[in-house]
């Protein structure tokens, strides 16, 4: 299993889900009956920082998303988000206080208490 | 003792603009130092008629304009439905205050932003900023298009008579003037009882509107009465009270964020302002013998007790000169008396 500190990014050129995020997105799409199936991540503008994460689960790629495939995952990424998330890594935190998905991205200089949105 | 109150390249396209000048001097006229009880009155008591120099005008489109526009502003806006509007203020991720418009939803998938600040790229740079994966498109309209806001208990009949047509109350229309679409949007948001419709149309159309409006009862009011009128009702302006100097609730926007609609762009700095009582300033009148200056410094015991951001030149039928300020919290009290570089000035 992979393990993630909050300083840990990867390369710029791709972002990373780790092994424990990928293996929850593969259970909720079971969940939902998707045999075929990828991770969205994007990022939209709002949030008390101004910008905030998005995660679905989706049938497949728009015709502009980066996809990345890691742990028999696919995960897109739309190319204007991209920029936004490059390098970031994701993860899933549980437990008591867990905190769900997590993500550490090298790009925010200020996320919000609650760490769904960030600044740039 | 005199000025010119608008740009004529502004006042109207070229081919129009001798006729426009001719019949509507009232927009141009030099003023004296006293107010012109004709305008205010219009104002406050018939309907007033104030042609905006400059405005932000921004058409706004897209299946996801009102939702993106919910996630950055302070108002909820995700029931504002066609036909409507709301006010709304744009904050940055500190909590200050970008821009305050209003949304008009003016057809399906059709906004109209509106905004009293005369620097439309800083709206548009904002939303555009923020708009990534979103399918909405901004246009800038403010270089074609013109407002102007009728003002007084008589702006709605005065609207209808002009344009020939019923309105609701708090409402947003499109309407036809000639061959003409004119925008009317009503502003509840400007102070209580304060009846303010604004009108959004091609500029070309100017003088012919203005005619009409003028014709069915309204008074032309040049800005130095309406910056008097602004004053004394203590309606913030756009970077005089607001701006990225102050945080909406001590720039007296209090009444423009939502509490319980969730997170938009600074509503964590804005909520712990609030909820640990950090708001140090509020806008507050201040009545003087003399006119101040806009940007005098503000003291009291000795110590800073805020700015004066608006300031009134003319001299109302009360005998004391207007200004707004942002006072400091321990100087709020009515009647407390500041030093203005050297003048008395007296919060009211």
């Amino acid at each position: 299993m992979t393990t993630m500190s909050p300083q840990r990014y990867v390369p710029i050129n791709t972002i990373e889900i780790t092994e424990k995020a990928a293996g929850k997105v593969t259970k909720f799409a079971a969940d939902k009956g998707m045999e075929k199936f990828g991770l969205k991540v994007a990022v939209k503008g709002g949030g008390c920082s101004g910008l905030t994460y998005t995660l679905d689960i989706v049938e497949g790629p728009d015709a502009d998303d980066k996809v990345i495939i890691q742990h028999e995952i696919e995960v897109y990424v739309p190319k204007k988000a991209f920029v936004f998330l490059a390098g970031t890594v994701l993860d899933f935190s549980d437990g008591l206080n867990g905190k769900g998905f997590e993500f550490a991205n090298p790009n925010a200089a200020k996320t919000c208490g609650c760490g769904t949105s960030f600044s740039v | 003792m005199v000025a010119v109150l608008r740009s004529p390249s502004r006042c109207l396209d070229p081919d129009v603009s001798a006729r426009h000048c001719e019949s509507h001097k009232q927009l141009q006229t030099p003023i004296s130092t006293k107010a012109d009880q004709s305008q205010l009155d219009a104002l406050e008591n018939g309907c007033g008629i104030f042609l905006w120099d400059a405005a932000t005008i921004v058409q706004h489109s897209g299946p996801d304009a009102v939702d993106l526009l919910h996630r950055l502003t302070t108002k909820d806006l995700l029931g504002v439905g066609e036909g409507q509007s709301r006010r709304t203020a744009l904050t940055s991720d500190r909590g200050r205050v970008v821009d305050v418009f209003l949304m008009a939803h003016i057809a399906e998938n059709q906004l109209l932003l509106v905004s009293d600040s005369p620097n439309s790229e800083r709206m548009v740079s904002a939303i555009d900023y923020y708009t990534i994966i979103e399918d909405a498109e901004l246009n800038d309209l403010s270089e074609t298009h013109t407002r102007i806001s009728l003002i007084g208990p008589n702006a709605r009949r005065t609207v209808e008579s002009a344009l020939n047509t019923g309105l609701e109350p708090d409402t947003t229309a499109r309407i036809d003037f000639g061959d003409d679409p004119v925008y009317v949007i009503s502003d509840t948001s400007r102070g209580p009882g304060i009846e303010w419709i604004d009108v959004i149309y091609e500029t070309a159309i100017f003088s012919r509107l203005v005619t009409a409006f003028e014709n069915s009862g309204g008074t032309a009011v040049d800005a130095h009465n309406f910056e008097l009128f602004r004053i004394s009702n203590a309606i913030p302006g756009s970077d005089r009270e607001y701006g990225e100097h102050a945080n909406p609730i001590e720039a007296g926007l209090l009444h423009l964020i939502d509490w319980d609609k969730g997170c938009y762009v600074g509503q964590e700095v804005i909520a712990r302002l609030d909820a640990y009582g950090k708001v140090q300033r509020n806008v507050k009148v201040l009545k003087s013998q003399v006119p101040l200056d806009e940007g005098t410094k503000l003291t009291g015991d000795s110590k800073p007790a805020g700015v004066v951001t608006s300031a009134s030149q003319l001299k109302p039928k009360s005998g004391e000169y207007l200004s707004l300020a942002l006072v400091r919290k321990a100087f709020l009290s009515s009647e407390t008396v500041l030093d203005a570089d050297g003048t008395a000035a007296t919060v009211s």
